[in-house]
């Protein structure tokens, strides 16, 4: 079979199990967000964290707790990297260094998984379990949960509630996160990814009479979490591409369908919670359309491999891996950059400018194709209010959207949410190009050079975590600016959805007219990716312009 | 407690939900999932590890080993250090992909086999498409193993080259070659070893893995194993080498 059929098999076969899993799995989350019962094991733990299961909050207090946690997680992670060598099973793995360990905690809290170190190299056991796992599980369900509230905003009338975040943070933990992890875990193993404490450092006697450690790890428990959680840190500096975190073409696949499955069922999750399955269908499609032509536009360029070195090389597998080949690569680049995974199969450094150019700009899009848990469904629902606002204006109405009315207040939170992380991202990499160490960091000179730097902070903003990794980032400027960054890239956005969420669920609902326009056609659907286009576009297309473009369209 | 100020019992809260989690999602699952992989799948959950006669490992089949001797000039700087690692390939072995790394003392990088394959420091050169050193040391390994996987009977030309054979892996520990550069260094292989080319072949088409379920990946053949397989089916004592340029003196 040729390469390039097989390539067209392998999405479709991505495309046909996340169809089918959207139904169920989509369905399944929204009883988890909704259900009134709690589970005993629930109610046990609720218990043991001194929270009241069934008071409802307002969204100030909700959003206090989903700070609360956060400041207590970067502390707790913070503590453990930095005392990591008085800690037991950390392989004699020195402390972190303390801008380092403060980067690395923000990373991992924020979903993003951003990495100045490198894991086999750096941490233990301890560090890996009982600091970044626990992360990768709590950060994804926090997002999950935060996307919760602006769907019962839309649900909920005439309260100023917007659910328990405790409830749905220990709920998705308990009942999503951990029982899939297990499950596709243990396939993980079968499938060859190592999961081991005795002998991880076996020594291997090689053919030439060297021998050397072998760091195998605990990561199948890491690596499923790291896709189903859309963080993304590796547990070895190669990160997927390491044939440890992913064996063969069969776990690439499964790693790709893993990191898409939550965020291309939310949809329904939405559509059911708020009564409409055809609104889902809108979502998970608009969704679907951007990752498909994002996916055929990658592998195009990948399989074109423009570049005067890439010419030379007959191909572009510089940085990528034979059992993948050019179509799991680029499949794998553009799923975990529209999401906010940043796992990476192949380094995308060394990607042909355009191919590297459409990483950069999936990540522009705010990752909502499907996104990063929660958060990418939340970042598609407020372009979809910018939509319904921009159609109102058109024929002169009141917008409306799923019966609660678009009003200055709900605009100024959408118009908010959507500056505040590209400002991040921008503003961050002006700094960087402004200050000589900064740019001393850079592995490649000219145009790709600041395409490392906008990808650096683009990816930092937007909590994606991937890196066009030639850029060294362990240094002192790299390691605070991105923890800044990456901080305010995860919660301010967060906050504005807050806000919004509890803005909607005081109103009361309205009924649809004749003059409301319609949210559950094709012609929304076309409407809204073209808003997502410009919106980007317009924000972005200068930034493009100096790095990608400038090196691709020499 | 509860006169307390809700900023105060929400950070409490939040102190021991963190702890609760960090038990359940950062004690209690790995060790389950060790315990259920240990149980269910020991090969595997122990890194694939290949083992000889006298239960020594030798191999994980999932990871790329170097099969190169320093040439005698640069000895000194085969360390596998993470300094420099130049090193000349052996002519009896399938050479995996190859390793391009900085020379701290040029500031540029060059190609640098003994680098590859280092399983405590992996990823590649992240060196960009349009990149000049890129294109050097791309044009360099052409001719490398042009010269290299000529034989006195066939002939390899610097075009015909794979072009998996002249650019790194995104690990620099993977053990995959293409059929096609696998295929190329056959007859290397046969005329150093002292064997009929069919029996290369042979070798390679038993180490080859397909597409998963034929439509998953890329066929790879793996160098790992296919060397292991070559050593004990037609064992040699033939231990020259081929002097390659490193790109550190042009």
């Amino acid at each position: 079979m040729s390469v390039a059929a097989a390539g067209w098999l392998q999405a479709g076969l991505l495309v046909f199990a996340l169809a089918v899993t959207y139904r169920p799995l989509g369905d399944y989350m929204a009883h988890i967000l909704s259900s009134a019962r709690h589970w005993r094991v629930e109610k046990g733990l609720y218990r043991l964290m001194g929270v009241d299961a069934d008071a409802d909050q307002t969204w100030p207090v909700y959003i206090r707790s989903v700070l609360a946690i956060s400041v207590v997680g970067v502390l707790l992670l913070y503590a453990i990297l930095r005392l990591q060598d008085h800690l037991m099973l950390s392989l004699g793995m020195p402390a972190m260094q303390a801008n380092l360990a403060y980067n690395t905690a923000s990373s991992f809290v924020t979903n993003t998984n951003w990495q100045n170190y490198a894991g086999e190299s750096a941490l233990g056991y301890t560090a890996q379990f009982a600091g970044l796992a626990v992360q990768n599980f709590v950060s994804a369900a926090v997002g999950i949960a935060v996307v919760a509230t602006l769907i019962r905003g839309f649900t909920r009338t005439q309260t100023d509630r917007v659910g328990n975040f405790w409830v749905d943070l220990t709920r998705l933990i308990v009942r999503l996160m951990l029982p899939f992890s297990i499950v596709f875990g243990i396939v993980l193993i079968a499938a060859g990814i190592p999961q081991e404490l005795a002998s991880h450092l076996a020594t291997v006697h090689t053919l030439t009479g060297g021998s050397g450690p072998l760091y195998t790890g605990a990561t199948a428990s890491q690596e499923v979490i790291k896709e189903l959680g859309t963080n993304g840190g590796g547990i070895f500096n190669a990160n997927s591409a390491h044939p440890f975190e992913n064996p063969n073409g069969f776990t690439n696949w499964l790693e790709i369908y893993l990191l898409l499955c939550i965020g291309f069922s939310l949809p329904r999750t939405f559509g059911k919670m708020v009564g409409s399955h055809r609104q889902g269908y809108v979502i998970a499609g608009v969704m679907g359309v951007i990752w498909a032509g994002s996916a055929a536009t990658m592998t195009w360029m990948e399989e074109r491999h423009w570049g005067s070195a890439l010419a030379v090389a007959g191909s572009s597998m510089n940085g990528k891996e034979v059992r993948f080949g050019i179509p799991g690569s680029a499949l794998f680049a553009t799923s975990t950059t529209l999401t906010s995974t940043g796992a990476v199969d192949s380094m995308h450094d060394s990607y042909s400018a355009l191919g590297g150019g459409t990483a950069i700009f999936d990540m522009m899009l705010g990752e909502i194709a499907p996104g990063g848990t929660g958060s990418g469904l939340y970042g598609m629902l407020i372009l979809a209010i910018v939509t319904v606002f921009i159609a109102g204006l058109m024929v002169g109405r009141t917008p409306e959207y799923l019966g609660k009315k678009i009003r200055p207040a709900e605009m100024k939170y959408a118009a908010l949410y959507i500056l505040a992380t590209p400002s991040v991202a921008l503003i961050f990499s002006g700094i960087a190009m402004a200050s000589t160490s900064a740019r001393n960091s850079m592995n490649n000179s000219g145009p790709h050079g600041f395409s490392e730097v906008l990808y650096a902070f683009t990816s930092m903003a937007n909590n994606n975590g991937s890196a066009f990794a030639g850029l060294n980032g362990n240094t002192d400027f790299w390691n605070t600016t991105g923890g800044i960054a990456m901080t305010l890239g995860r919660f301010l956005p967060m906050v504005f959805v807050l806000a919004l969420a509890g803005s909607l669920a005081r109103q009361r609902h309205t009924p649809a007219s004749v003059g409301t326009l319609k949210t559950h056609t094709p012609l929304f659907a076309g409407l809204l990716t073209g808003v997502v286009f410009i919106v980007v576009g317009l924000t972005y297309f200068p930034a493009l312009a100096l790095g990608p473009l400038a090196e691709g369209l020499k | 407690m509860s006169r307390l100020p809700g900023a105060v019992l929400r950070h409490l809260a939040a102190i021991r939900a963190m702890l609760v989690f960090t038990v359940i999602t950062g004690i209690a699952y790995p060790l389950v999932m060790t315990g259920i992989g240990q149980a269910a799948f020991h090969n595997q959950a122990d890194g694939s590890l290949i083992t000889n006669g006298s239960g020594q490992a030798i191999a994980s089949k999932l990871l790329c080993q170097t099969y190169v001797n320093p040439s005698s000039a640069e000895a000194a700087l085969n360390k596998k250090d993470g300094v420099t690692g130049y090193a000349d390939p052996i002519d009896k072995y399938f050479q995996s992909r190859p390793t391009y790394s900085t020379d701290p003392a040029l500031g540029r990088y060059t190609i640098q086999l003994a680098n590859g394959c280092t399983y405590t420091a992996t990823g590649s050169n992240n060196l960009g498409p349009n990149n000049d050193n890129l294109t050097e040391l791309i044009t360099l390994m052409r001719a490398n193993m042009a010269a290299f996987d000529s034989t006195d009977t066939t002939t390899v030309t610097a075009a015909q080259v794979a072009t998996d054979a002249v650019t790194e892996s995104g690990s620099d520990v993977e053990p995959y070659i293409t059929p096609l550069n696998a295929d190329q260094q056959a007859a290397r292989i046969a005329q150093t070893r002292g064997i009929t080319l069919t029996q290369v072949k042979a070798l390679i088409q038993a180490n080859t893995t397909g597409r998963d379920i034929g439509i998953l990946g890329e066929p790879g053949v793996n160098t790992t194993t296919l060397n292991i397989a070559l050593d004990k089916q037609y064992p040699s004592n033939n231990t020259s080498t081929t002097a390659f340029q490193t790109g550190a003196t042009s």
